[in-house]
C-alpha cells in the first residue's frame, strides 16, 4: 500500500502544484550549469554554431527511459530556441526509439518557431546501439559539425568520458549530467560545473518548459524530505529496538 | 491523431501502473498484452534507428561531406553484416568471427582507451577545479583503488576495513544519489501519465 | 519673319500665331505648359470680358446689393443669408486676382460630405458622376413620401426664414412664391413612378423613408441642408421612383414649347424642373439657405402660391415662374419667349446631374459652353443628346421673368452645387439608374471610367480672405463647399473624352422631343463599363483640335489648379494613365489640363512621403497633406537626384566610426591565441596511454602471477557457492546476458569461475538470453572463453545441453513479459512458465538493468509461492558491484560476485578454473598501481601548475 498511496500522493501534488505555479510562479536555487547552458544557446546561435545535445541511451522501455523524457523535455525548448540558427543543432542518441522521439521533438520545437521547413531528419541521429558504439559514433560530431556548445543529458555510462574528453579536445562548452553514478563521477571530474543526482530532472524547469517541470522538483523536494524524515525515524526506532 | 496518441497513452500507463500494483486477471491480461506490443515495437524501433543511421551517413555520402568514405564503411558494413546474419545464421561461425574480430575488440580497445581518459581526466581535475570537494574525491578515489590493489606482497593491511569504511560513504552516498534519481523519474513517468509531457505527437 | 517650330507636330508656324496652325497646340508658352512645369497663375477676371451681358448685369447687380445685404448677413447665420448667391462665383472670385489658393469653396469642397443613404439598396456601385448628378439624384427622389410640407423643403426653406420683402431680391421672392405653389401636388405625381426623369434618375439610391440628418460639417453646409430638404419636401428622398427620365421633366414644365433665343435662359428650366413633378416631401427643420429663389427653381413647394411678383426690368425672368409651376400640369403656363443670349451652355447645369458627359453641346470659345462640362458630364451614364434640331420650346408666358430681379446674380449656383449634400455620397443607385435610362441615352454616353479626382473637403477661408473677395463671391466663399463629382472633374484629365457640343444652340423643342420619346419608350439600361477613349459615334462629337480651340483661351485659375486628389485617386488615374495612356498626345493638351496632370506619378521617386509634405492650409486643398508635391512640378520629368552623402553630426560619425572599427575588429583574423598547455595535454595524454599498455602489455605478456591471491571469499560469493550447490542435476538454468561487447572480457572473466563450477558439478541445461542486440553473439564467445562449449572442456552442445534463446527487446517490459510468460516472450523458450527455472544467473555490467531483474522477480515471488525458493545469483562488473550489494545484502540476490577480486578468489576456490580470472589478476594489479601513481603525481602537478598559473594572472593583472 505504500507505493501506490505514494505514487497517488505524488500525482496529486504535481497536479496541485502545476496549477500553483501557473498562477504564482516560483524561482530556484541557481545551478550553474543550467545558467552556462542558457548562455551556451545564445552564444551558440550568434556564433553560428552548432548546438550538440546529447539525450544518451536510455531505453525508454525502462526505467532509465526517465533521464531521456527529462532531455526531451529540454530538447524541446532548446530546439525552438536554436531553430533558427544558421546551424541547427544535432541530437544524438543511442536507443532507437529515443532517436525517433528526438527528431519529433526537434520537429516540433522547429514548428513551434515556426521554422518547420529548416527541419532536417538528418539532425537527430541514432549513433550507436551499445554504449561505446554510441559514443564512438558521436565523437566525430565533436569535431566535424562546428560544435560549440555540448549538452550531455540522458542515460550515459563511463563512456560518458569518451565524449566529455573529445568535447573538451575542441574546447567546447561541456553541459552534462546523467542519472548514472558511474557517468555523474565521470562528469565531475571532466566537466566545469557537473550536474550531480536528480538535477538532470531540473533541466525542464530550468530552461522553461513550463510549470509541470516546476511543480515536479517542488514535489521532489517534499517527497524527498518525506523520506529524509522517513530515513531517520526507521534508524531511530531501529535503534531503539523498536522494528 | 493527436488527441489519440495521448489518450492510448495516458491509458496504456495507467493500465500498466495499477496492473503493477493489483494484478488482477483482466489487468494482468491487458497489461501482458501491452507489454508484448512495446516488445514488438521496441524491436522494430531498432529497424527504424538503423533506417536513421543509415540516411544519415548515406545524406553524408550524398553531400560529399568530411569524412564521408566513412559514412560509406558504415553502410557497407552494415549491409553486408545484415545479409550474413539473414542468410547464415547468428550462430554461424562466420557470424561469431565478426563479433569475435570486429566488435568485441572495437569496444574492448575503447574501454581500454576509456581507462586512459579517466586517468587524465584525474589528473586535470585539480587543474581545472581546486576546491575542497574536488580534493577529497580525487583523495578517496586513490584510497579505494589502494584498498583494492593487488600487490606482490598480498594484501594490504587493512584492506577490507579501508573498502568497508569507504564503502560505507560511498553506498551510502549513491543511495541518496539513487534515491533522488527515482524521485525523478517517479515524477517524469507521472508527468506523461497525465499527458503533461507528451514527447510524442509534437509537445 | 521668323517662325515658330511647333513642340507639337513639330512644324513651323509664323511667330505672330500663338496656336498652331497645323495642329492647334499652342505655340507660345505662356499658353504651353509641359507636363510637369508648375502651371502658372491664370487671372481669371478677364472671363469679366466674355460673360454674357445678363451675367454682368446679374453681378453687378450683385455688388449693389452687397452692401444692403451685408446688414442682413451680418445679422443672421451664414445658413440663413438672403443674399443671393453668385452664379458665377468661382469665376469671379478668381477675377479679383486674390489669393491663389483661395479657391472657391464650392470647388474646393470637393469631399464627400455627401451622406449615403443607408436604405438605399444595395447596388454594385456605378462610377459616381459630379454632384451635378446628385443633385439630380436628390431632386428626383421618391415621390411617394407623404406630403409633409412643412415650408422646409429646398425650395421652400425660404418660407421658414423671416420673409422680409423689402430685403429680399424679387427673384427669390418670386421663387419662393412658386415653391409654395409647388406645394400643392400636382397632377403629375400620381404619375410620377412612371414618368421618366432625367431629373429622377437618382430616386432610387436617395430614397430614404427615414429622415437622415446629414452630419454636419465644419463648413456651412446650408445650402446642401437646403437641397435635402428640397428633395425631402418634394420626396424625392422616400420614395423610389422607377423609369423617371430627364426628359419628363422637360415635358411636364413646359407644356408649351417655345422657341429658343440665344439668350434665353431656358436653361434654368432644367433647374426648375429637377424635382418639379415630384410630390413635396417632408423637409428637416434645417433649411435655412437664402437662396429662396433657387427654391422655387427646386419647384417642388409652394404651387398654392402663383408667382405674383412683379418683374423686373433688367431681365425678363419671368420664365423662372415656370419653374414654379412645374409640377402642376393642370396649370400650364404660358410664358413668353424672351429672346436673350444663348445660354445654352448653362444648361448643363440644368442636366447637372446626369446627361452631361455626353451632351453634345457645341463647344466654342466664344461663349462659356465650356462650361457645360463642369456640371454635365458628370454623370457618363446619364446623358441626353442636345443635338437634336428641335428646339426645346420654353414655357411662354412665365409671370416669373417679369419678375426676375437685377439680382438674380448667378449665386444659385451655390444651391445647386449644395444639393449634393443630402444625396448618397455613393453612387450605389447609379446601377439602377442606368437601367432606367433611355436608349439614346446609353448610346450617346461615351465615357465611363473611373475618375482619379476625389472629392475634398476643404477648410473655410479665413476671414481676412473673406474681406478680400466681393461680396457677391461672398456667399460662395462662405457657403459650403461644393463637392464636385468625379465624372465631373474626369474632364480635367487628359484622357477625358470631352463630350459632343451641339452644333446649334440649345433647342427647347429637342428637349421637349426627347422628353416625349422618353416617355414612349422604355428605358434601356446602359452600358455599364465604356471606354472613354473609344471615339464617339456621334458626329457631333467634338475632336481634339476642338477641345483644343476651347481650351486655349485662357483659363481661370480655380481650373488649372491641380485637383487635390486622394492616394486612392492617384492610384487610380496612375493605373489608367498608363493603360491608356497611348491614346493621347500630351501635346495635344492645353496647358492648364497638363498642368492638372498628376505630378505624383513623376516625382514618386524622389518625393518624400505623404507626412513629409507639408500640409495645405488655405484653398481648395486646405487641409490635405502630400497633395501638391514641394517639388516644382515643372523642374523635371526625372526625379532629381538624391544625394547619398549621409547628413551627419560630428558626433553621429565618430559613434560611426566606433561601430565600424568593432565590426572590423570582429571581421579581422585574430592572432590564434594558442594555448600553451594544449601541447602537453596531448604528450600527456599519449604518454600515459603509452605507458599504460606498455605496462599491461608485458604483464599479460609474460603470464605473470606474482600477485597472491586471497582465499577468503566475500560473504556474497560465498552464497553462490551455496546456491551452486542446491541446484539439482541438469536442471534448466536461465543465464541472462546483460552487458556490452565492451565488458565482455571482464564479464567473461568473473563469471567463468561460476558457470565452470555450476557446469561441472551440476551440469545443468542452460538458455542463454540477452537483454542486449550484441549479447546474441556474446554467448558462444562466453562458452568457448570458458570452454564449455568445447570437446576439451565440459562439451556442451547447442541445442542439447544449452540454447541461446537470442535477444530480448522491450527493456523492462520485455523482461515482465517474460517472467510472466516466456514461451510468448521468447518462442523458443524450453520453459512454459518461469519456475521451471532453478536457478537464475545474471551477467550484467549495469546496476539499473540488474535491478529491474531483481525486482520483476522479487514482485513475482511475492505473487507466486512457487517462486520464492528459486535463487537469483548475480555476476557483476566492478562498476556494478557495488550497487547490487544491497540487493544481495537484502536477499533479493541470492548470491553475487563482483569484479574481478571476487572472481579470481572465486576461481581460487574451484580448483582455478577457468583460469581466466588469474591470468588477468597481475595486470590488474601493475594496473591499479599504475593508474594510482599516474593520478597522485599527476594531481599534485596539475595542482601545483594550476595554483603557479593563478599567481601568474594574478602578477599579470
Amino acid at each position: 500500500m505504500i507505493a501506490p498511496g505514494l505514487l497517488i500522493f505524488a500525482g496529486v501534488l504535481l497536479l496541485g502544484i502545476t496549477l500553483l505555479r501557473r498562477k504564482y510562479p516560483g524561482g530556484f536555487r541557481r545551478i550553474e550549469a543550467y545558467e552556462r547552458l542558457n548562455k551556451s544557446v545564445g552564444l551558440a546561435v550568434e556564433s553560428g554554431t552548432r548546438l550538440h545535445i546529447s539525450l544518451g541511451r536510455g531505453n525508454l522501455f525502462t526505467t532509465r527511459g526517465a533521464s531521456a523524457l527529462a532531455a526531451l523535455a529540454m530538447l524541446r525548448k532548446l530546439s525552438e530556441r536554436t531553430s533558427l540558427s544558421d546551424r541547427p543543432p544535432i541530437v544524438t542518441s543511442g536507443d532507437a526509439s529515443l532517436a525517433i522521439l528526438s527528431q519529433d521533438t526537434l520537429q516540433s520545437g522547429y514548428r513551434a518557431a515556426g521554422a518547420e521547413d529548416q527541419y532536417r531528419f538528418s539532425t537527430g541521429r541514432l549513433t550507436g546501439l551499445t554504449p561505446f558504439a554510441y559514443a564512438a559514433g558521436t565523437i566525430p560530431i565533436t569535431h566535424d559539425e562546428g560544435v560549440s556548445t555540448h549538452v550531455f543529458m540522458g542515460d550515459f555510462g563511463a563512456e560518458s568520458a569518451l565524449l566529455v574528453e573529445a568535447a573538451e579536445r575542441e574546447n567546447s562548452n561541456l553541459i552534462a549530467a546523467s542519472d548514472n553514478l558511474s557517468a555523474q563521477s565521470v562528469f565531475y571530474a571532466s566537466s566545469q560545473d557537473p550536474l550531480i543526482g536528480e538535477e538532470l530532472f531540473a533541466a525542464g524547469a530550468y530552461v522553461g518548459a513550463g510549470a509541470s517541470h516546476e511543480a515536479s522538483l517542488v514535489v521532489q523536494d517534499i517527497l524527498r524530505w518525506l523520506i529524509i524524515l522517513a530515513i531517520a525515524i526507521g534508524s531511530l526506532l531501529k535503534i531503539m529496538g523498536a522494528i | 491523431m493527436r488527441v489519440f496518441a495521448i489518450a492510448l497513452a495516458i491509458a496504456s500507463g495507467l493500465i500498466v501502473v495499477v496492473g503493477y500494483f493489483y494484478p488482477v486477471e483482466p489487468l494482468l491480461q491487458l497489461r501482458l498484452q501491452l507489454t508484448n506490443w512495446a516488445m514488438i515495437l521496441a524491436g522494430m524501433t531498432v529497424l527504424v534507428g538503423i533506417y536513421n543511421l543509415v540516411a544519415v551517413h548515406m545524406e553524408k555520402i550524398r553531400t560529399r561531406q568530411k569524412d564521408a568514405i566513412y559514412g560509406g564503411l558504415l553502410v557497407l558494413s552494415l549491409i553486408i553484416t545484415f545479409g550474413m546474419g539473414l542468410v547464415l545464421g547468428p550462430d554461424h561461425t562466420f557470424m561469431r568471427a565478426m563479433v569475435d574480430a570486429i566488435i568485441v575488440p572495437v569496444e574492448a580497445s575503447l574501454m581500454a582507451i576509456l581507462a586512459v581518459t579517466l586517468i587524465y581526466a584525474s589528473i586535470r581535475l585539480l587543474r581545472r577545479r581546486v576546491d575542497a570537494m574536488s580534493v577529497v574525491f580525487l583523495v578517496v578515489a586513490v584510497i579505494f583503488l589502494v584498498a583494492m590493489m593487488p600487490t606482490p606482497f598480498g594484501p594490504i593491511p587493512g584492506d577490507q576495513l579501508i573498502l568497508q569504511f569507504t564503502g560505507m560513504f560511498s553506498r551510502g552516498g549513491a543511495r541518496g544519489l539513487l534515491i533522488g534519481v527515482a524521485l525523478g523519474t517517479l515524477l517524469t513517468g507521472l508527468r506523461v501519465i497525465f499527458g503533461v509531457d507528451r514527447p510524442y505527437g509534437g509537445n | 519673319m521668323a517662325d515658330i517650330r511647333c513642340p507639337s507636330c513639330g512644324k513651323n508656324n509664323p511667330d505672330f500665331l500663338t496656336v498652331c496652325q497645323f495642329c492647334q497646340t499652342p505655340l507660345t508658352p505662356e499658353s504651353t505648359l509641359q507636363i510637369g512645369e508648375k502651371p502658372t497663375k491664370k487671372n481669371t477676371g478677364e472671363l469679366e470680358n466674355i460673360l454674357p451681358d445678363w451675367l454682368r448685369d446679374a453681378r453687378q447687380q450683385s455688388r449693389d446689393l452687397a452692401e444692403e445685404d451685408a446688414v442682413q448677413a451680418a445679422s443672421m447665420p451664414k445658413t440663413q443669408k438672403e443674399e443671393p448667391p453668385d452664379l458665377l462665383a468661382g469665376l469671379a472670385f478668381q477675377s479679383t486676382g486674390g489669393d491663389e489658393d483661395q479657391i472657391p469653396d464650392w470647388l474646393s469642397s470637393i469631399n464627400p460630405a455627401t451622406q449615403e443613404k443607408p436604405s438605399a439598396p444595395a447596388i454594385p456601385a456605378a462610377p459616381e458622376s459630379d454632384f451635378f448628378a446628385r443633385f439630380n439624384k436628390a431632386e428626383s427622389a421618391p415621390k411617394s413620401e407623404p406630403v409633409q410640407n412643412d415650408g422646409t423643403s429646398f425650395m421652400g426653406q425660404g418660407t421658414d426664414q423671416p420673409q422680409d420683402a423689402a430685403e429680399r431680391d424679387e427673384l427669390s421672392e418670386w421663387l419662393t412664391q412658386t415653391s409654395e405653389q409647388l406645394i400643392e401636388p400636382s397632377s403629375l405625381e400620381s404619375d410620377a413612378s412612371q414618368i421618366e426623369s432625367g431629373w429622377g434618375l437618382n430616386i432610387e439610391e436617395s430614397s430614404t423613408p427615414e429622415k437622415e440628418s446629414v452630419p454636419k460639417p465644419e463648413e456651412d453646409l446650408s445650402w446642401l441642408r437646403n437641397l435635402e430638404a428640397t428633395s425631402k419636401q418634394t420626396g424625392e428622398l422616400s420614395t423610389p421612383k422607377q423609369d423617371e427620365d430627364w426628359q419628363s421633366g422637360f415635358d411636364s414644365p413646359f407644356s408649351s414649347p417655345q422657341s429658343s433665343e440665344p439668350e434665353d435662359l431656358s436653361w434654368l428650366n432644367n433647374l426648375g424642373r429637377a424635382s418639379a413633378p415630384e410630390q413635396p416631401a417632408q423637409q428637416s427643420a434645417q433649411s435655412q439657405n437664402d437662396l429662396d429663389w433657387l427654391n422655387n427653381l427646386g419647384g417642388t413647394p409652394a404651387t398654392e402660391q402663383p408667382a405674383s411678383r412683379p418683374s423686373q426690368p433688367a431681365e425678363d425672368l419671368g420664365w423662372l415662374n415656370d419653374l414654379g409651376t412645374v409640377p402642376a400640369m393642370e396649370q400650364p403656363v404660358q410664358k413668353p419667349t424672351q429672346p436673350q443670349e444663348d445660354l445654352s451652355w448653362l444648361n448643363a447645369f440644368g442636366e447637372t446631374s446626369e446627361p452631361a458627359q455626353a451632351a453634345s453641346t457645341e463647344l466654342s470659345s466664344d461663349h462659356l459652353s465650356w462650361l457645360n462640362r463642369l456640371g454635365g458630364t458628370s454623370e457618363p451614364s446619364q446623358t441626353f443628346d442636345f443635338a437634336q434640331d428641335q428646339p426645346l420650346e420654353r414655357p411662354p408666358g412665365a409671370p416669373a421673368f417679369e419678375k426676375a430681379s437685377p439680382q438674380d446674380d448667378l449665386g444659385w449656383l451655390n444651391e445647386l452645387q449644395g444639393t449634393s449634400e443630402s444625396l448618397p455620397a455613393e453612387p450605389v443607385a447609379d446601377f439602377s439608374i442606368e437601367q432606367d435610362k433611355p436608349k439614346d441615352v446609353v448610346e450617346s454616353t461615351n465615357a465611363q471610367h473611373v475618375s482619379p479626382f476625389n472629392p475634398r473637403g476643404t477648410a473655410p477661408l479665413s476671414a481676412e480672405e473673406g474681406t478680400s473677395i466681393p461680396e457677391w463671391l461672398r456667399n460662395a466663399t462662405e457657403g459650403p463647399s461644393m463637392p464636385m463629382g468625379n465624372n465631373a472633374l474626369d474632364q480635367f484629365r487628359e484622357d477625358f473624352h470631352i463630350p459632343t457640343a451641339p452644333e446649334e444652340p440649345f433647342s427647347w423643342k429637342s428637349f421637349i422631343l426627347e422628353a416625349r420619346q422618353a416617355d414612349e419608350e422604355p428605358v434601356q439600361p446602359q452600358s455599364a463599363s465604356v471606354n472613354p477613349f473609344t471615339p464617339s459615334n456621334d458626329p457631333s462629337a467634338i475632336s481634339n483640335q476642338d477641345v483644343e480651340s476651347l481650351f486655349s483661351m485662357d483659363m481661370p485659375d480655380w481650373l488649372s489648379r491641380t485637383e487635390p486628389v486622394s492616394d486612392e485617386s492617384i492610384t487610380q488615374e496612375t493605373a489608367i494613365n498608363a493603360e491608356e495612356g497611348d491614346a493621347l498626345s500630351p501635346a495635344d493638351l492645353p496647358s492648364w489640363v497638363q498642368a492638372m496632370r498628376p505630378v505624383e506619378a513623376i516625382i514618386s521617386e524622389s518625393a518624400p512621403g505623404i507626412e513629409d509634405q507639408p500640409t495645405e492650409r488655405q484653398g481648395p486643398l486646405a487641409g490635405f497633406r502630400g497633395v501638391i508635391p514641394a517639388a516644382p512640378i515643372g523642374s523635371s520629368r526625372r526625379p532629381r537626384a538624391v544625394s547619398l552623402t549621409l547628413q551627419a553630426s560630428s558626433e553621429q560619425q565618430s559613434s560611426a566610426a566606433i561601430l565600424e572599427q568593432l565590426l572590423a575588429s570582429e571581421t579581422s583574423p585574430r592572432a590564434l591565441v594558442s594555448s600553451p598547455s594544449v601541447m602537453p595535454q596531448q604528450m600527456l595524454r599519449r604518454a600515459i596511454a603509452v605507458l599504460v599498455w606498455v605496462v599491461l602489455g608485458i604483464m599479460i605478456y609474460t603470464r605473470s602471477q606474482m600477485m597472491p591471491v586471497s582465499p577468503l571469499l566475500p560473504s556474497d560469493a560465498r552464497d553462490v557457492t551455496n546456491v551452486v550447490m542446491n541446484i539439482s542435476d541438469n536442471a534448466p538454468v536461465l543465464v541472462i546476458l546483460d552487458y556490452e561487447p565492451a565488458l565482455a572480457g571482464e564479464m567473461e572473466a568473473v563469471s567463468g569461475p561460476l558457470l565452470d563450477q555450476l557446469v561441472v558439478l551440476r551440469h545443468p541445461h542452460m538458455s542463454f538470453l540477452a537483454t542486449s542486440p550484441n549479447g546474441t553473439a556474446l554467448v558462444e564467445r562466453l562458452l568457448v572463453n570458458t570452454n564449455i562449449n568445447q570437446p576439451d572442456g565440459q562439451g556442451y552442445i547447442a541445442g542439447q545441453n544449452y540454447i541461446n534463446m537470442g535477444y530480448l527487446p522491450g527493456g523492462e517490459s520485455g523482461v515482465l513479459a517474460f517472467i510472466e510468460a516466456p514461451q510468448t516472450a521468447i518462442p523458443s523458450s524450453p520453459v512454459l512458465g518461469f519456475s521451471e527455472y532453478a536457478a537464475i544467473i545474471l551477467l550484467t555490467d549495469h546496476a539499473d538493468s540488474a535491478r529491474v531483474w531483481v525486482e520483476q522477480l522479487h514482485i513475482l515471488k511475492q505473487a507466486d509461492s512457487t517462486l520464492a525458493s528459486q535463487p537469483l545469483l548475480a555476476v557483476s562488473s566492478a562498476q556494478a558491484g557495488p550497487m547490487l550489494q544491497p540487493y544481495a545484502a537484502s536477499g533479493q540476490i541470492s548470491g553475487l560476485i563482483s569484479g574481478l577480486s571476487d572472481a579470481v578468489r572465486y576461481e581460487l576456490v574451484n580448483n582455478s578454473r577457468p583460469g581466466i580470472a588469474r591470468s588477468y589478476w597481475d595486470a590488474f594489479g601493475v594496473g591499479l598501481m599504475l593508474a594510482i601513481t599516474l593520478i597522485v603525481l599527476g594531481g599534485l602537478w596539475s595542482l601545483f601548475a594550476g595554483i603557479r598559473s593563478r599567481r601568474a594572472e594574478v602578477a599579470e593583472g
